[in-house]
């Protein structure tokens, strides 16, 4: 049990949420819309995976006005963090441990 | 067998390059902060030497006149963007103290000495610096330049 496959995080590993939640990772904040096309799914597909992120404590979704427009923000947690940086390094040793390169 | 017991060293490398690729677009779509900064660096040293070298009250008028025209369309140009980049809220704060220290020290002695090129020019470049600093620390942020958050 000591595979390092063992680390990694089930809410994260889903290739939509890794990716929602790696765009998370490098932004402070981010526009609903960006985030959809960064990750290139459907406004209801990006919906449904940021309610389970949000569910897991990842995620905080906030919803406001830019002028009259209504926008809705993603933001990662400090939990998010945490469980992201654990799962990248989970990857790493993934990758390490069979001898690949792995990328910066 | 859940998800992540089928993954392969390939698939864990080909989510890590996504992820890398992922934060350069987040860094690259950040890059607004860089020009937002240049402007306000730039908008303080035309509004201190306005206020400073034309002739009071004109000066005081036509520099608060200068900040009402320019800064609020330097704002609704900020919260229209859909990206901030990690640690931008940190960068302004530091980046809007500066500038509040500095105008303020460049401000309460020049009201002795307006008119004087010799206090007001290096006063404004003064109080420009924290916003072209600013944006050269961005700068090197979003393109990677700088060390990793």
């Amino acid at each position: 049990m000591n595979h390092p496959r063992h680390e990694l995080d089930e809410v994260i590993h889903a290739p939509v949420r890794f990716s929602i939640v790696a765009t998370l990772a490098a932004a402070e904040k981010a526009e609903f819309a960006y985030v959809r096309d960064a990750v290139e799914v459907s406004d209801s597909v990006l919906s449904k995976q940021a309610t389970t992120l949000e569910k897991a404590g990842y995620v905080k979704i906030t919803k406001g006005y830019v002028g009259k427009r209504p926008r809705t923000w993603l933001s990662l947690t400090a939990r998010g963090r945490t469980a992201f940086a654990a799962h990248v390094a989970a990857l790493r040793a993934i990758t390490e441990a069979a001898g690949d390169v792995t990328p910066s | 067998m859940s998800e992540r017991d089928g993954l392969t060293s390939a698939g864990a490398a080909a989510a890590l390059a996504r992820a890398d690729e992922l934060r350069a677009s987040v860094r690259e779509r950040g890059r607004w902060l860089v020009r937002f900064q240049l402007a306000y660096g730039a908008m303080s040293l035309v509004a201190v030497l306005m206020l400073g070298l034309v002739d009071w009250p004109a000066g005081i008028v036509i520099s608060v006149a200068f900040w009402a025209v320019t800064l609020p369309p330097l704002i609704f140009y900020a919260v229209r963007q859909p990206v901030a980049h990690r640690g931008m809220a940190r960068s302004h704060l530091v980046m809007m103290a500066a500038w509040t220290v500095l105008y303020l020290a460049v401000l309460m002695p020049g009201t002795q000495m307006q008119g004087e090129p010799g206090w007001w020019v290096p006063g404004a470049v003064a109080v420009s610096l924290p916003g072209f600093v600013a944006a050269y620390l961005t700068s090197r942020r979003v393109t990677g330049r700088a060390a990793r958050p």
